[in-house]
C-alpha cells in the first residue's frame, strides 16, 4: 500500500476505537495495548477539526482535535518523550510520505498544498531523526 | 503407567498441534474480511468497517468454543489482536 488519505486514517482510528470496545465489553481489557501505537501515530495528520464517532453498544467519541493540523512536527518534537513515546520517527515519516503522495495525484490545489506540507514534514522528520527506529 | 505416559504424550502433542493451528486460522478469517480494505475512500465513514463486527463475533465464537486452558484462549485473543494490528500497521511500513 502506496498511498493512504485522511479519510482512510480516520477510518482506522474508528475501527481501533471499536476493537478496544469490543476487548474490554469481553473482558479483555488487557490486550488493547496493543493499539495504542497506531492510535497514537494517526491522529497526527487528521484535521485539527475533525472529531469521529460512532455508536456501539455504548456510544463513544474520539476526538482527535487536540492535534494541531499546523504544527504537527513542532508538537512531535516537544512531547515525543512523553505523550508519543510510542510513536518511531521512521514510522511517522512514512506515514507522511504516503499522504503526500496520495494529495500529489489529486488535481485540486488545496489537496495538492496538503500533500506538499506533508511530504516537507516527512523530510523533516527524517532530518530531525536520522536513522532512528529504522 | 506406559499407557498413561503415552496418553499424556499424545495429549500434549495435540495441544502443540492445536496451538499452533489457532494463530493460522485467525490470520487466514483476518485476511480474507480485511483484504478489500480501502486506503483512499472519499468520505470518512463514521462508523467500523462492518467486517469488523462479523470478524470479533467469528472470533469470540471460535475461541470460546475450544476445551482450552484459559491461558491458551488469552494466547489466542492476544495472538488475534496482535495481527490485526500488524494489519493496520502497514499504514507505517
Amino acid at each position: 500500500m502506496q498511498v493512504i488519505n485522511q479519510n482512510a486514517l480516520e477510518n482506522v482510528l474508528v475501527d481501533i476505537q471499536f476493537l478496544k470496545d469490543q476487548f474490554m465489553v469481553v473482558g479483555l481489557e488487557k490486550f488493547t495495548g496493543v493499539f495504542d501505537e497506531l492510535v497514537m501515530v494517526s491522529p497526527f495528520s487528521i484535521s485539527c477539526s475533525t472529531s469521529v464517532t460512532y455508536c456501539s453498544e455504548s456510544l463513544f467519541t474520539l476526538k482527535t482535535a487536540n492535534i494541531p493540523v499546523n504544527n504537527q512536527v513542532a508538537q512531535y518534537q516537544d512531547q515525543r518523550q512523553t505523550k508519543f513515546a510510542l510513536v518511531k520517527p521512521r514510522k511517522l515519516q512514512i506515514l507522511l510520505e504516503k499522504l503526500a503522495r496520495y494529495g500529489s495525484t489529486r488535481s485540486d490545489r488545496p489537496s495538492r498544498e496538503l500533500a506538499e506540507k506533508r511530504r516537507k514534514e516527512a523530510e523533516m522528520i527524517g532530518r530531525i531523526y536520522p536513522g532512528e527506529s529504522r | 503407567m506406559v499407557h498413561i505416559r503415552t496418553a499424556a504424550g499424545s495429549f500434549s502433542k495435540t495441544l502443540e498441534v492445536i496451538l499452533d493451528r489457532i494463530p493460522k486460522v485467525i490470520s487466514q478469517k483476518v485476511d480474507d474480511l480485511l483484504s478489500e480494505y480501502e486506503w483512499t475512500p472519499q468520505e470518512p465513514e463514521g462508523v467500523p468497517t462492518p467486517y469488523l463486527s462479523t470478524l470479533f463475533q467469528w472470533l469470540t465464537t471460535v475461541i470460546d468454543s475450544l476445551a482450552l486452558d484459559p491461558k491458551h484462549k488469552d494466547q489466542a485473543y492476544e495472538g488475534a489482536a496482535a495481527y490485526i494490528n500488524d494489519f493496520y500497521m502497514v499504514c507505517f511500513s
